[in-house]
């Protein structure tokens, strides 16, 4: 039990604002994000504490992951997801300028370009750029050969570029 | 925008971050959380396991345990009942039990037995009239009035058979207690129950067994004070009123 508690916190303080951020981006709410960052590793320790051999705990944790986030837009698919930044006049109609500077900044502008392109493009991005996997990383948590990552990567990129454009 | 400057804009969403409070009690909670499941998990599994596996070993255990599990499925199905109140689901389940019962009991027995159950019965319908349970009334009223006529039957036969003193004490109270629980009912529900045919029975045994009783009184040697019980036994009798009749040679005799 303390071996797999050990292999546990290793693995969460390693990948848990990779994680985070990796759904951050995809969902665009912190309640959401934190949610489903938690049921990820809820998952991790599950399998842990069931005695699975995890040969590789970043291609699992990824996995996992993009899994949940599937299930989730399945689960809500009949409910419209808005972004915050999309309703900000329903939200509060109190100026807040600390916000409307995020808006302009390009910080929020690639956010928002990168929730608009192909998750498959959303997914490769933000982990090669973001989580600074390889592509042969990449291509095992995707189960995909490491070419078709490549010219993945090179399309979300135009695409990104164009959202931004 | 060239690509270079793309990935320097993308690299910059780094700063997202979860709060460093969330991420610590988050781990904790997973922790601490699954310890507790997985605990019970783990004692319900081990219960469930040993009990498949004593029956996985021994096939023959099998119908022991379909028996185990009908008959305590039965018991539960009994237990239920036993609450059941005329016009309920359980409660010919209930009535099967109380016929059940008086399978085994004998003629001379029969009226004491069938007056406990018309008391059963009448604290049925209190209960349903206190408690103002409309659609159990009448199976109830009708529970009550088919009780009374086979303690009526009941007596009848056994007038014929045999008299005994202790049995007719215990008759005579336990109709004296019919009596008044029904008149307590009748005044709930402001309405009569039909009793005639009980009353007509309990009327004629006190008088078979009180005319008996006189005759046999009559050859045997009493005093001054059981002489006095005997005649006003005698005169109870002439008014026709054998309860009270009753009432003096039990009092005389035992």
């Amino acid at each position: 039990m303390m071996d797999n508690q050990k292999k546990f916190s290793k693995i969460y303080d390693k990948y848990i604002n990779k994680i985070y951020r990796f759904v951050f981006l995809k969902v665009d709410s912190q309640e959401t994000a934190e949610d489903l960052s938690s049921e990820v590793f809820t998952r991790v320790w599950q399998s842990l504490d069931k005695g699975t051999n995890i040969e590789n705990p970043q291609a699992f944790i990824y996995k996992i992951a993009r899994n949940l986030i599937t299930d989730h837009y399945r689960k809500n698919s009949k409910i419209k997801l808005v972004s915050i930044e999309n309703c900000k006049e329903i939200e509060d109609n109190q100026p807040n300028l600390e916000e409307e500077s995020l808006l302009k900044s390009d910080f929020n502008r690639v956010k928002l370009a990168l929730n608009k392109i192909k998750p498959e493009y959303q997914d490769i991005i933000i982990c090669h750029y973001l989580d600074d996997l390889s592509i042969p990383e990449i291509a095992k948590i995707m189960n995909k050969p490491k070419n078709n990552i490549r010219v993945t990567l090179h399309r979300g990129l135009k695409a990104l570029k164009r959202e931004l454009s | 925008m060239t690509e270079k400057e793309l990935i320097k804009k993308i690299k910059e969403l780094k700063q997202i971050e979860p709060s460093k409070n969330w991420v610590v009690l988050t781990k904790e909670n997973i922790l601490s959380e699954e310890k507790g499941i997985d605990v019970i998990e783990k004692r319900q599994k081990s219960f469930i396991s040993e009990l498949i596996s004593v029956f996985n070993l021994k096939p023959f255990l099998k119908p022991a345990l379909a028996t185990i599990v009908s008959f305590c499925f039965l018991i539960g199905i009994l237990g239920f009942a036993q609450n059941a109140l005329p016009g309920d689901l359980l409660y010919s389940v209930k009535k099967i039990k109380e016929k059940a019962n008086l399978v085994l009991i004998s003629e001379t027995d029969m009226p004491n037995a069938q007056l406990d159950l018309t008391q059963k019965k009448l604290n049925e319908l209190t209960k349903i009239a206190e408690e103002n349970k409309g659609k159990n009334l009448a199976p109830a009223v009708q529970e009550v009035e088919k009780a009374m006529k086979e303690t009526a039957e009941s007596l009848k036969k056994v007038a014929l058979i045999e008299k005994d003193g202790k049995i007719a004490k215990e008759i005579k109270e336990k109709v004296e207690a019919i009596e008044k629980q029904k008149e307590t009912v009748e005044e709930i529900l402001a309405t009569k129950i039909n009793s005639e045919e009980l009353d007509e029975s309990v009327n004629n045994y006190y008088k078979n067994l009180v005319e008996q009783e006189i005759k046999e009184l009559e050859d045997r040697e009493l005093n001054s004070e059981q002489e006095g019980l005997l005649q006003e036994a005698k005169e109870f009798f002439e008014q026709e009123n054998y309860q009270e009749a009753l009432a003096k040679i039990l009092f005389l005799s035992y």
